[in-house]
């Protein structure tokens, strides 16, 4: 045996390896990564009954809106507050003190300056989901934790998106075709399988790579990599690290109180961006400050900090979104954040990140599947048809949603819808592919139903486009589903004669 | 259930790739410039940081040689070299 061979041979051996143990689980990741692409569009969907205009288009009420929160809020925490908007909602004023784990969050409708709701305590209470955002909520959980607490999720996130790398390293060593990539996939089904395959991880390779790398710094960042590396470079001297990081702006001694609509109204004029978050620190106090984030929605990288004086108003400096100043690092944050969530450049960014994780997908399923005509078992045929459960036990967890807007109803929905598709999915494809396409269909009744909105009436809201959007493509997925049964397509893989039972 | 021998030895290459990766990534932030921002020494090796690991995996999955796991600890040990003397 050549050196060569032997080579091919131990990564052939550690791809099947590594396929079946994480095959599933990648999918699962893959799968609601696709979703979680689209989350806005998801919680504008679930939430078409309430929406507030974007602040950016009213800075000149910010005083107003400031003075409203503040009078709401103990004395104590008036001084630091950041104001943002996050998903429906109306604008935020966040309140906190240095060192005080419990925050005053007071909401103020943009619309007509009253205030519209207030919470006190941890951040976690303070950001509890309405119902409407506990579905968007459940697909990113299941994306970014696999549903599970804390940091034990984000870790096992982590791994498995190092073993899907491991498989597209070893895969593309041990399946580099020989013949042109352009050529269209021929030969008996299993030889189909195996070109599928082959050619969808090659297509896919540069943007598996991607998405991977940059979802690993989000999984293992945080949790281990920045708190071990900080250690490191400063020979275990944490404060040392928090205060080379966050350098305090320095602020000209002055007195009098800046106004912050003039501020953020300068910051708009000053970069021709959009306003996204304002943070006033020391407000009213000495060395009073303002940070104020803007960004251009059409182009993800563009996002930019000024730092204000809050006494005089005067432009101070330029921050970096890591660290004091601009730089290679932190953009490479911002660049890693824009490409993981598809971001990068809107709407087209994401549906092309969508296109290439529906390939990814195809390419876990199509190894699964190879993997099942190689071996005959039925634990390889149960991966291949729970694997193809995932969209039948999408729709069944929104559709609980719709009943139950909790993460419970969603989580037993999801798992059970599982259980029941592989069931169906091992005696006929055909019975899985008929509950997945009567599902989608009753998808857009069940949005109408739990908000009472139906998708004619949010066409003249903001969010219309996103209603539309999520209630075609449950359509269209089920009628191309019936088509395909009505058509009479080959059912497998338990009918394919060649993956009977032994 | 006892694990199959391929099953264990992808189990050590992985583990033993997380390790060293971490070892190199620990010493790149000596190594590596600060930059304006004072974090590039941070931020570089955290986003490189699965590359690495599962280089180091693959290399060391298809090497089958011992060779290949003292070459990957002692580069991985002289990446790590000068955080180590600093701590």
């Amino acid at each position: 045996m050549t050196r060569e061979v032997g080579v091919r041979r131990a990564l052939y051996e550690a791809h099947r390896a590594v396929g079946l143990a994480f095959g599933f689980l990648g999918l699962l990741l893959v799968f609601s990564g696709v979703v979680a692409i689209f989350v806005d569009d998801l919680a504008a969907w679930a939430e078409r009954d309430r929406h507030s205009p974007p602040m950016s288009a009213s800075v000149e009420r910010l005083d107003e809106w400031l003075a409203t929160a503040s009078a709401r809020v103990d004395a104590e925490r008036r001084s630091s507050v950041r104001v943002f908007q996050r998903e429906r909602d109306a604008v935020l004023f966040l309140f906190s003190s240095d060192g005080d784990p419990v925050f005053e969050a007071v909401w103020v409708d943009p619309v007509g300056g009253a205030l519209a709701d207030y919470r006190r305590g941890s951040i976690a209470e303070i950001f509890a989901p309405l119902d409407g955002q506990v579905l968007s909520r459940f697909f990113v959980s299941l994306h970014v934790r696999f549903l599970l607490p804390g940091r034990a999720g984000s870790l096992s996130v982590g791994l498995v998106g190092i073993m899907l790398l491991l498989l597209v390293f070893t895969g593309i060593y041990v399946h580099w075709p020989r013949r042109a990539l352009f050529r269209r996939p021929r030969g008996a089904r299993r030889q189909l399988l195996g070109a599928v395959h082959t050619l969808a991880g090659i297509w896919t390779l540069p943007f598996t790579v991607l998405i991977i790398v940059t979802g690993a710094f989000f999984s293992f960042a945080t949790t281990v990599l920045l708190p071990a590396l900080a250690f490191a470079s400063h020979g275990g001297d944490i404060e040392a690290v928090q205060r080379a990081i966050q350098t305090p702006v320095e602020v000209p001694p002055a007195t009098g109180q800046a106004s912050a609509s003039s501020i953020c109204a300068d910051a708009i004029e000053r970069t021709n961006l959009v306003l996204q978050q304002v943070e006033l620190k020391n407000w009213g106090e000495q060395d009073a400050h303002a940070i104020v984030r803007l960004a251009d929605p059409g182009w993800d990288l563009s996002g930019r900090l000024l730092a204000y004086s809050g006494h005089t108003g005067e432009f101070l400096e330029e921050r970096g979104s890591i660290g004091a100043k601009p730089s290679a690092g932190a953009t490479t944050v911002e660049a890693v954040r824009a490409l993981h969530f598809g971001t990068l450049a809107g709407a087209t960014t994401k549906i092309l990140w969508a296109i290439f994780g529906l390939l990814m997908c195809v390419l876990s399923i199509s190894g699964l599947w190879v993997r099942a005509a190689r071996t005959r078992t039925w634990r390889s045929q149960l991966l291949v048809v729970a694997s193809a459960s995932f969209p039948f036990a999408s729709f069944l967890a929104v559709l609980a949603w719709a009943i139950s807007p909790t993460t419970t109803a969603m989580t037993v929905a999801f798992g059970a819808a599982h259980v029941i598709g592989a069931l169906a999915g091992l005696r006929n494809l055909r019975l899985l592919a008929g509950l997945t396409a009567t599902t989608g269909l009753l998808v857009p009744i069940a949005g109408y139903l739990a908000t009472d909105v139906s998708p004619f009436a949010a066409l003249a809201q903001s969010e219309g486009a996103s209603v539309i959007a999520v209630d075609g493509f449950c359509v269209l997925l089920s009628l191309t589903l019936w088509i395909l049964i009505a058509r009479g397509v080959r059912a497998a893989p338990s009918e394919d004669p060649s993956l009977a039972h032994r | 259930m006892a694990a199959q021998p391929q099953t264990k030895r992808v189990i050590a290459c992985v583990s033993a790739g997380f390790f060293l990766a971490l070892l190199v990534a620990l010493g790149a932030t000596a190594w590596l410039p600060e930059g304006a921002g004072k974090v590039n020494n941070l931020v570089f090796p955290a986003v490189a940081f699965p590359l690495v690991w599962v280089g180091i995996a693959v290399f060391l999955l298809g090497a089958r040689r011992r060779r290949a796991w003292a070459i990957s600890l002692g580069v991985a040990l002289l990446a790590a070299l000068p955080a180590l003397i600093r701590l």
